[in-house]
């Protein structure tokens, strides 16, 4: 017999801090922006955005990380959306503040450009 | 003595899929849910293209150099969901792999050369974040 256990919080055992099932296994933030339009498709533990340059946006935490070395992994979508189209973007991910990480894309040339959709997503514990 | 829940599955009370923790620091709360990566997938490019490992991908389909669909098991609730890429070479040219394409039951990456061009790449890694269907 599968056994359901039904919770609305877990905790560990005095209550106030983190039980071994989530401590720096589960993501803490992500976000997927459509940099041409400057809005959020979608995301977790965000605020806000910020449009701070072509191809450089902000995203503010809902919740702060402990400290500044969190891990941002990121990605960039193809402009032209077609199966077969090149795409000679990337994006890339940096911690700037506990609230906030910066999410850039780029033509490999370094070019900074808006892209229709640049993901991110953040590791590293919650403060 | 530390305790040990041994269960088979977890749910909300409120909701079945929204169960709270707390942070590692025990300042804030967050879902649980919504911090888990839904699918990831370690993948070697070259030759025959293989996943070598992975989460929630049911199927595999090398469309051609360094263009590759992966189908997830369980579907993704919208196609706007999180998620990041990297790759690793011993080739001379940086390596870019990019999710490309995002649909609920599948995601279309591409891997490139520092020109933008196509190429396959012997380790592309990636990882899912967002809300099941």
């Amino acid at each position: 017999m599968t056994s359901v256990l039904n919770v609305d919080t877990i905790a560990d055992k005095a209550g106030t801090g983190a039980v071994a099932l989530t401590k720096q296994s589960a993501s803490k933030a992500w976000i997927n922006i459509d940099m041409i339009n400057a809005v959020t498709l979608d995301s977790f533990n965000n605020s806000s955005i910020t449009d701070v340059s072509t191809g450089v946006f902000r995203d503010h935490l809902a919740t702060a990380l402990v400290n500044a070395n969190y891990a941002v992994t990121a990605s960039a979508m193809d402009p032209t959306k077609t199966d077969s189209g090149g795409t000679n973007r990337t994006a890339d991910g940096t911690p700037s503040s506990t609230v906030q990480f910066v999410l850039r894309a780029s033509a490999y040339d370094n070019t900074a450009n808006d892209v229709p959709a640049a993901a991110g997503v953040a590791h590293g514990d919650l403060a | 003595m530390a305790s040990i829940l041994k269960v088979d599955e977890l749910q909300g009370i409120t909701a079945a899929g929204d169960i709270t923790v707390t942070s590692e620091g025990g300042a804030a709360t967050q879902s649980l849910q919504q911090g888990l990566a839904k699918a990831w997938a370690f993948t070697d490019g070259t030759g025959t293209a293989s996943v070598s490992d992975s989460l929630n991908i049911g199927g595999f389909t090398d469309n051609g150099t360094g263009d590759y669909t992966f189908s997830f098991s369980s579907a993704m609730g919208n196609a706007t969901y999180g998620g990041g890429s990297a790759a690793a070479s011993s080739q001379a040219n940086g390596q870019n792999f990019q999710l490309h394409i995002f649909n609920t039951t599948s995601i279309r990456t591409r891997a490139e050369n520092s020109s933008g061009t196509l190429t396959d790449c012997a380790r592309l890694v990636f990882n899912i974040t967002g809300d099941l269907a």
